[in-house]
């Protein structure tokens, strides 16, 4: 089955330490939810306000969820020290769509997927199906992991250890004119590759119009 | 987009009250918990009351074993044509604690394919041979959210059998982090009571096969409604009168093309935590005026996180089947007066039934089943 889908917006960022200027204090102006984020929820929140967000449903992927949460929950316990509950509130994979939710109040479908170097493709592919209900959505792929003992675990050498990619999208009946060739972006997690992809593809071509294959 | 009758074609599922779905049924006619005290999985060594499944096999072992079984019990020979949608909250963490502890603190013997969200879907993969899969991992509506998507595959027509697998396995995250919160119960879980202690959590693995194919053996029942939402209120709490567990309930019987007072049974989320049980119960009082059957069986099979919504739609199955209401364990003093909750089990055809599941971040699935009789 294949289902085109209309790239209405899209948007792309990347570090190799840390995102800088994700404009926090004026899309999250309370101060208090500000301090709890995830820095994959700034750039989550961020992306969305990018590609101009107005409360579609959204659909999220991370292949690493929130790998400091994570990381401070398992020392906690090893070390046989306080568990902060905030981490752990902190730590599902997804915790950045969900303060998207609360922030835009939106009380639409939220779904987030997971699976590994082919996240975005499974984001890609899930939104293809749910956008068959004729909505705008919001599709979203985050990573962001760059935690204290990350030489530990980044075995690819990844350059860039935080990256996001969004796109607002409908379904269309109009002919594909971008198709997922699978290119890689080395520095790059692979987790965002079908959609950093289709972004720079996006960003040269008039009316882009991905084909998603299931 | 094309609405042909989706089918519940084979089910299986293990969790703390027995290892497989008959055990598991006849635990909660019985009032069997799985639940026990446990004093080695929180870090300052207090007893804690979580569901462990009583086995030899691995957590992984058991996954395996679980699909084989269902596949030994549908009418497909293999799953080279399935899609596989699994819903887990934490994956391999299990594993990746284990390899952490032994390795005192260093994180380089990590694997991410055993590690990640992505573990369970790894597993299977390389026992199974599946079309294609992709991960839900929403916290405790992961599975949910598989069903979910389930169900639109089905209704697009862009596959004739989609297996929907929910699997959890317990882990020091999850029991010392669910402390943290001040949620974890020292004994077992009264959901719905007004004394209620808080939550057990547990391991779990739930499999369904999902078809247009009516498997004559076995299926009478149909998947026919899926709703979601959003709380877009707080992190961990949910929204304080239900607001958004009863627009997910709403939506699934839209979605069902259903009257709410069609519904005969609930499976509620019920965890036994203060926050949600008020807060869930508000929701069904408002939205199901004529009073159904309400009940939580997370008292017997503890809440297995992100596998219980397909353990959960399991049994609501199971009862539809066996024409029981199963009654709620532990329940002595209900907290809302104007709820259906049975303490005892009920004999009673069901022909509609919602089951609900909701998750941090006020992520809200719930999901119509319908049982298809010579009458209707």
């Amino acid at each position: 089955m294949k289902i085109n889908l209309k790239i209405l917006n899209s948007h792309f960022v990347s570090a190799t330490d840390k995102c800088e200027n994700l404009e926090e204090k004026t899309l999250v102006p309370k101060m208090m939810l500000r301090r709890r984020l995830t820095r994959a929820s700034k750039i989550a929140i961020f992306l969305a306000s990018k590609v101009g967000y107005k409360n579609e449903r959204i659909i999220f992927g991370s292949a690493y969820g929130e790998a400091k949460a994570t990381i401070d929950i398992i020392e906690s316990i090893y070390n046989k020290t306080l568990l902060s509950p905030t981490a752990f509130q902190n730590s599902v994979h997804n915790t950045p769509v969900s303060y998207l939710s609360i922030l835009s109040e939106n009380t639409k479908e939220v779904t987030t997927v997971s699976d590994l170097f082919d996240t975005s493709l499974s984001v890609l592919k899930t939104g293809a199906i749910k956008a068959l209900k004729k909505d705008k959505l919001l599709l979203m792929s985050v990573d962001a992991f760059n935690i204290d003992k990350v030489e530990e675990l980044n075995k690819c050498k990844l350059t860039q250890l935080e990256s996001g990619v969004a796109m607002l999208v409908e379904v269309t009946q109009e002919k594909a004119n971008i198709f997922v060739e699978n290119e890689t972006f080395a520095k790059t997690s692979p987790s965002l590759w079908q959609m950093l992809e289709i972004h720079h593809k996006a960003q040269n071509t008039q009316n882009p119009i991905v084909e998603i294959e299931l | 987009m094309q609405q042909n009758s989706i089918y519940i074609e084979a089910m299986e599922m293990v969790c703390s009250a027995g290892l497989n779905k008959e055990e598991i049924f006849s635990s909660l006619l019985e009032g069997k918990t799985g639940i026990k005290q446990h004093s080695d999985f929180l870090s300052d060594g207090t007893r804690c009351a979580i569901g462990r499944i009583d086995s030899e096999h691995t957590f992984n072992e058991l996954l395996i074993q679980s699909i084989q079984t269902l596949l030994d019990n549908a009418t497909l020979k293999n799953f080279h044509n399935t899609f596989l949608a699994v819903g887990t909250s934490v994956g391999g963490m299990a594993w990746a604690e284990n390899r952490f502890i032994e390795d005192e603190g260093s994180l380089t013997k990590i694997e991410l394919k055993k590690q990640s969200i992505h573990a369970v879907a790894h597993t299977l993969k390389h026992s199974f041979n599946f079309k294609d899969a992709i991960t839900f991992s929403t916290a405790c509506t992961s599975s949910s959210n598989a069903l979910v998507f389930a169900k639109e595959l089905l209704d697009a027509g862009a596959y004739e059998h989609v297996l929907v697998v929910g699997a959890d396995e317990i882990s020091l995250t999850t029991v010392n982090g669910f402390n943290a919160l001040g949620v974890l119960s020292s004994e077992g879980s009264k959901p719905f009571d007004s004394k209620r202690t808080g939550m057990n959590v547990s391991e779990g693995i739930g499999a369904i096969l999902l078809s247009h194919q009516k498997n004559h053996r076995t299926s009478d029942i149909q998947l026919v409604g899926t709703g979601c939402s959003s709380d877009a209120h707080n992190i961990t709490n949910p929204h304080p009168e239900g607001a958004g567990a009863k627009m997910a309930m709403q939506e699934a019987l839209n979605n069902a093309k259903i009257d709410a007072s069609q519904i005969d049974y609930i499976n509620a989320h019920g965890t036994g935590t203060m926050a949600n049980d008020t807060a869930e119960g508000k929701a069904v009082q408002a939205l199901f005026e004529h009073k159904p059957y309400l009940g939580s069986t997370k008292s017997i099979t503890g809440h297995t996180l992100g596998a219980c919504g397909v353990i959960e739609l399991i049994i609501t199955a199971m009862a539809m089947q066996q024409e029981v209401v199963p009654a709620n364990f532990n329940l002595t003093e209900q907290e809302l007066n104007e709820l259906n909750l049975p303490n005892k089990n009920l004999s009673h055809k069901i022909n509609y039934a919602l089951c609900n599941a909701f998750a941090f971040g006020g992520n809200n699935t719930s999901i119509v089943l319908k049982r298809v009789t010579h009458e209707n």
